[in-house]
């Protein structure tokens, strides 16, 4: 059975964002710490730590789940997207992030990595969600800034041209 | 906050997890989708000495189907089973699901999870004992089955004893002619609820109630069956349902706490048994559950 032990830090692989990445981690650490502390990935953001905020949500294996409730060392040899995959380079925006910009989804920006990331897995999965479906998913982030009409103006305009509406 | 500092073993099997648990005894948890646990863990309101993760056990997480319902594997993520087709044999799993968390959580968190933590506000330990259901509880001592009703014991507490893991959920397959509801009502979506009912009902051909199950949660240290066993044998009416409204508010001692008072707690109960009543036994009616 593979053991570790608690002192002990042991190499933990994965893919982030399409490349093969590799760092150490003691089997307490979570996976949003490894993300920004080890791998120096710091587009994943740490609200809460208990799995309310939604802020450190990213994709694990295509699914949406929050990095603060998995430790580094359970996802060993998977597949990661974080924020900063999201855009083919660091000077362009995704459709998504675009309408953002545009329906000033964001002020402060805190909450936005996590819920583009949860995003990226709603809508590949509801190609033409409605309003009521796009709430339910935000249910699962929370932003104090914008009161979410401009993140769900924003889902809906994607959305629509995605589906070609 | 982080964890305390705790071993991690991975078994490959449920034999190796029982060996684990066998060896830690009390030191030792389990942890499946981690959505309670990680929380309790970075918020130091438990440090185990030793993390048993039974995430890559194979065959775990699968849903088995017969002819008296269905068995969900300690692994199977609330989201898949969302979409599992086999789950609609037990339609108030499929019910209560959405009620369970955000889909975020879903994606990573556990029916038995979910059950073995039992959270005395929690949708799915809820559900399990309106659909009459049981915990399968493996340890090297072996195998043994204890009903949902014997196993919730009270807040975070059950029977499963600290060598044992839960390895499987048991789900009977709802009868013909039935209906279920479940419902709840929490201040945001997606949060504990503040009471959550949840009903199972089946009529016989002239439309009189032959069984019936309707139970509540958020108002005691465990979700409770109301005793509804004088209504077998009554045709559903207003008349009926007012007695369950009744019912549920004389079954219940709700706490008053910082969500709401226990005056708030019985009114919202009485409401929540007879709307989860009234769906249930509109589905059996129309002759199938909806799903």
């Amino acid at each position: 059975m593979f053991e570790v032990a608690c002192d002990a830090s042991i190499p933990v692989r994965v893919t982030l964002n399409g490349v093969a990445r590799e760092g150490l981690a003691s089997p307490r650490m979570q996976l949003a710490d490894f993300l920004r502390h080890v791998l120096r990935a710091y587009g994943t953001h740490v609200g809460c730590e208990h799995g309310i905020c939604g802020a450190c949500t990213v994709l694990i294996d295509g699914r949406a789940v929050r990095a603060c409730m998995i430790f580094a060392i359970q996802v060993d040899g998977m597949d990661i997207r974080t924020v900063e995959g999201l855009a083919a380079s660091p000077d362009e925006l995704t459709a998504l992030q675009a309408a953002f910009k545009k329906h000033h989804a964001l002020q402060c920006g805190f909450c936005t990595p996590g819920i583009l990331m949860s995003c990226t897995q709603f809508l590949a999965e509801h190609p033409a969600p409605t309003e009521a479906e796009i709430r339910e998913m935000l249910t699962g982030h929370l932003c104090r800034c914008t009161g979410y009409k401009g993140i769900v103006e924003a889902i809906k305009e994607v959305a629509a041209a995605k589906s070609g509406a | 906050m982080k964890p305390a500092p705790f071993a991690y073993v991975r078994p490959l099997s449920i034999a190796e997890a029982v060996a684990a648990l066998g060896e830690h005894g009390s030191a030792g948890r389990i942890i499946a989708g981690g959505q309670s646990l990680g929380a309790m863990l970075n918020m130091r309101l438990v440090a185990p000495k030793v993390l048993v993760d039974i995430n890559r056990i194979a065959g775990a997480n699968s849903i088995e189907k017969d002819r008296t319902g269905i068995r969900v594997g300690a692994t199977v993520r609330q989201s898949d089973a969302l979409r599992h087709t086999d789950l609609n044999a037990t339609p108030l799993i499929k019910e209560a699901l959405p009620h369970v968390g955000h889909f975020q959580t879903r994606n990573r968190g556990t029916i038995c999870g979910s059950i073995a933590h039992a959270d005395p506000s929690a949708e799915l330990p809820l559900a399990l004992l309106v659909s009459d259901g049981a915990v399968e509880l493996r340890s090297k001592r072996g195998t043994r089955i204890v009903a949902a009703d014997d196993f919730l014991v009270s807040t975070l507490t059950t029977a499963r004893r600290e060598d044992e893991m839960v390895v499987a959920t048991l789900w009977p397959s709802a009868p013909a002619r039935s209906g279920c509801a479940f419902d709840e009502f929490a201040i945001r979506g997606g949060d504990y609820a503040i009471v959550a009912a949840a009903a199972q009902v089946s009529l016989d051909a002239p439309g009189n109630i032959t069984s019936i199950r309707v139970g509540l949660a958020g108002v005691g240290e465990r979700p409770i069956l109301i005793d509804t066993s004088q209504l077998i044998g009554d045709k559903p009416s207003d008349g009926v349902a007012e007695e369950i409204m009744d019912r549920a508010r004389r079954s219940i001692e709700p706490i008053s706490d910082m969500q709401a008072s226990a005056e708030y707690r019985t009114h919202l109960a009485g409401i929540f048994a007879r709307r989860v009543f009234d769906a249930a036994i509109r589905r059996a009616q129309e002759g199938a559950s909806r799903v």
